[in-house]
């Protein structure tokens, strides 16, 4: 039998992540917070990419009303 | 909807039926007798048999709609349609103001305030500036009496009529309903009050409306209190777009669906985001589940058995 298994890069970083529970409930806890921005940044982007010029802030004619007075 | 995706049924059976020629036209003559006793051809037979079921069922449903909700409307490509799909905030700016000068005249909008219109449509300044313009009765001030003032963006759109019994009466005994919710409120809302605005045509022959009342087919029963409001050229839009009655009613209905489902930006986002953390966690749950079920899934039962 194999007394090291060769790990691939998944089992590596599972490894070292659960070793210790502190290290584990600090990963959860800057993922949480890392990973909303990341995914609030790329999927904001995607939508406003898929919706180019329907956005309140491209409205040509925005403050106009107020600058006829 | 169904025109680009075959469901895969579908494929199985038309390679099944490729395959097997003679098995699916196995009605014929008594000499492809065995073909139906095959499994094969009795079971594609069998699902042909269901699917012409199932479809004729439900065409069946199609045709008891129409005395209920009218004549179905036609899916306009609504360029809010889809999940990723946002409104087009210069058409509903541009459907307020075919709502105000239009529609505000009989029908009452009394869920939405000047205020959900900022960061939407126009901007702060705008909004107070079109909430001056009305006149609003307010409550008893220090010496108890009730005063009148001009709007403020925290006020609802003014109800034309007072009351249902005064619409009614100004309406021929018809109440034009509140147009807050309507996009909701009706089957398929917003391709409907598009059809319904633009669908003003000549009653069929043998067909008579009475005195008041217009012909509509995609209203339910036909004969309809409001008369072809969306006219060629009926207002001027601010921002000079040329006012066509098709360009109207794609407006007004963008702003009604806004009206009607306003959260609807924000929500596809917060759907886009969730599944997506969704889709994640759900590797992290299933690796943890198989490792949590390893020892288990791997270990060998031994019966040591004395007979």
């Amino acid at each position: 039998m194999d007394q090291r298994r060769r790990g691939g890069f998944l089992d590596t970083t599972v490894r070292l992540l659960t070793r210790r529970n502190s290290v584990y409930i600090a990963f959860i806890l800057t993922g949480a917070l890392v990973g909303e921005r990341v995914i609030d940044y790329g999927i904001n982007k995607l939508w406003e990419s898929r919706n180019v010029g329907k956005r309140f802030e491209d409205i040509p004619s925005l403050g106009k009303k107020v600058a006829e007075e | 909807m169904i025109a680009g995706k075959m469901p895969a049924s579908m494929k199985f059976l038309i390679r099944t039926a490729t395959m097997f020629p003679r098995s699916a036209s196995s009605t014929s003559s008594c000499t492809s007798s065995s073909s139906i006793s095959t499994g094969r051809g009795f079971r594609l037979l069998a699902l042909l048999g269901a699917g012409a079921t199932g479809m004729l069922g439900l065409s069946g449903l199609a045709y008891a709609d129409e005395a209920e909700h009218g004549l179905q409307s036609p899916s306009y490509p609504w360029t809010h349609n889809g999940i990723f799909s946002s409104y087009d905030h210069t058409s509903i700016r541009r459907g307020h103001q075919v709502f105000k000068q239009v529609c505000a005249a009989c029908h009452s909008m009394n869920l939405i305030a000047y205020r959900d219109l900022i960061g939407v449509a126009y901007t702060e300044d705008e909004v107070k500036e079109i909430a001056a313009e009305i006149e609003v009765q307010d409550g008893p001030n220090d010496e108890g009496e009730m005063f009148s003032r001009p709007g403020k963006p925290s006020d609802y759109f003014p109800a034309p009529y007072a009351n249902e019994q005064a619409a009614r009466f100004s309406n021929g005994g018809a109440y034009p309903p509140d147009l807050s919710l309507i996009c909701k409120a009706r089957h398929n809302g917003q391709n409907y009050v598009f059809a319904l605005l633009t669908g003003y045509r000549e009653p069929p022959a043998g067909v008579s409306v009475r005195e008041g009342l217009y012909y509509n087919p995609y209203f339910p029963g036909g004969a309809i209190a409001m008369p072809k409001v969306i006219n060629d050229g009926g207002i001027e839009f601010e921002d000079g777009t040329p006012a066509s009655a098709s360009q109207m009613a794609k407006d007004v209905v963008s702003f009604l669906t806004w009206a009607a489902e306003p959260e609807a930006d924000e929500r596809k986002l917060i759907g886009a985001k969730w599944i997506f953390v969704g889709c994640l966690l759900l590797f992290q749950v299933g690796h943890y589940k198989r490792w949590k079920w390893a020892p288990i899934k791997s270990r060998k039962l031994v019966l040591d058995v004395v007979n």
